[in-house]
């Protein structure tokens, strides 16, 4: 994974937990009895999905990096 | 594999320095959502806390208090009629300027010179003519007047106009001549020349000039200060209004500002791929 992609895939990633912060605290909070377990499950499920986000990414750049090389190693072994 | 090897330090150094320029962009942004959710108490105090229990109240108090929507509504309809105006009126300019040299260089550097000076240098004309101008039936009719986003729209198309025949120049004198001679020879009319080979090649072009006057439209302060009072206000001009007798209100501030952020930030975002494409348009020739 390169850098910008790294970096375009974290951004987006926070992009997704201030998501997560708004609907929980619009949607959600109301159904929880005491409001530090709801902050405290809140910062977890918005991590797991930033958390999970993330890595979907890398493993899909990486992926991609994969299948480019195998391209290229197989045009330089055709040009040979 | 394909890439040439380089010592450890000089990799650390080169994303160190990468990672610290883009965290000194990012910093601010972070801070103002933060603050956004803060309630009261948090807001201003030293040190600033960082583990605090979230609220929702300074949007609260931003969109049903302050009425924040509606400054949304204004911005919207301002920015994205003086964008196509831009884009429009840019594209044919541009395309003149690039395939005929209209003016021998001389027209296209005077369009640059009107960026040259600052807009505060020409607001007292403008609020001059668009209150005149509101006073006569026309000026009425039109919404052109001081307070009506006609004022806004014509005032945000002058001044991104020439930024738009710039930027699209470039674009259009890499597109090759070859291209229309050929389709003139098979009997396209020059209008339609540009309505099928032209523009369709330049898309990237028109979409990263139609997405940065959109942007420079949507955060435009002054003109929007200076000419609107109520009914035309855009949303800086909403954000400024947190700036009250009593204090400013920080944390609906902040929670206004990320209101204003969130649908350029989707909008970018979603617009990334072309932004790309467009701004390496040409990059590369053949």
């Amino acid at each position: 994974m390169s850098f910008s992609q790294a970096w375009d895939a974290g951004f987006r990633a926070v992009l997704i937990y201030i998501g997560v912060v708004f609907a929980w605290l619009g949607l959600v909070e109301r159904y929880f009895g005491s409001q530090s377990v709801s902050v405290v499950v809140m910062n977890v499920v918005a991590v797991a999905l930033a958390l999970a986000f993330f890595l979907r990414a890398r493993s899909r750049a990486v992926a991609e990096r994969a299948r480019a090389e195998a391209e290229v190693r197989a045009l330089m072994e055709e040009a040979v | 594999m394909l890439q040439r090897p380089t010592s450890f330090a000089t990799e650390a150094l080169r994303y160190g320095l990468i990672v610290l320029v883009l965290a000194f962009i990012v910093f601010p942004i972070l801070w103002m959502v933060v603050t956004s959710f803060k309630p009261p108490q948090d807001v201003m105090v030293s040190p600033p806390r960082f583990l605090f229990t979230p609220t929702l109240d300074n949007y609260v108090h931003a969109i049903w208090e302050k009425n924040f929507l509606f400054y949304i509504k204004n911005t919207l309809f301002i920015s994205v009629t003086s964008t196509v105006l831009v884009v429009v009126a840019g594209a044919l300019a541009a395309y003149s300027f690039a395939r005929y040299n209209v003016g021998d260089g001389h027209i296209l550097f005077f369009i640059l010179s009107t960026k040259m000076f600052p807009a505060i240098a020409v607001i007292l004309p403008y609020f001059l003519i668009f209150r005149d101008t509101g006073k006569t039936a026309v000026g009425r009719f039109l919404g052109v007047g001081l307070d009506q986003p006609g004022a806004l729209i014509i005032s945000y198309t002058m001044f991104n106009l020439p930024f738009a025949i710039w930027l699209l120049v470039s674009f259009f004198q890499d597109i090759p001549r070859e291209l229309e001679h050929s389709a003139r020879l098979d009997g396209l009319s020059r209008m339609k020349v540009l309505r099928k080979v032209v523009f369709p090649l330049a898309a990237p072009g028109i979409a990263v000039t139609g997405v940065f006057t959109l942007i420079f439209c949507w955060n435009e302060f002054l003109f929007a200060y200076i000419l609107t009072r109520k009914t035309a206000s855009t949303i800086t001009v909403g954000v400024e209004s947190f700036f009250t007798l009593q204090g400013i209100l920080w944390g609906p501030v902040a929670a206004a500002a990320t209101i204003s952020v969130l649908p350029m930030m989707a909008f970018v975002l979603l617009m990334q791929r072309y932004m790309v494409r467009g701004l390496t348009f040409g990059a590369v020739r053949g």
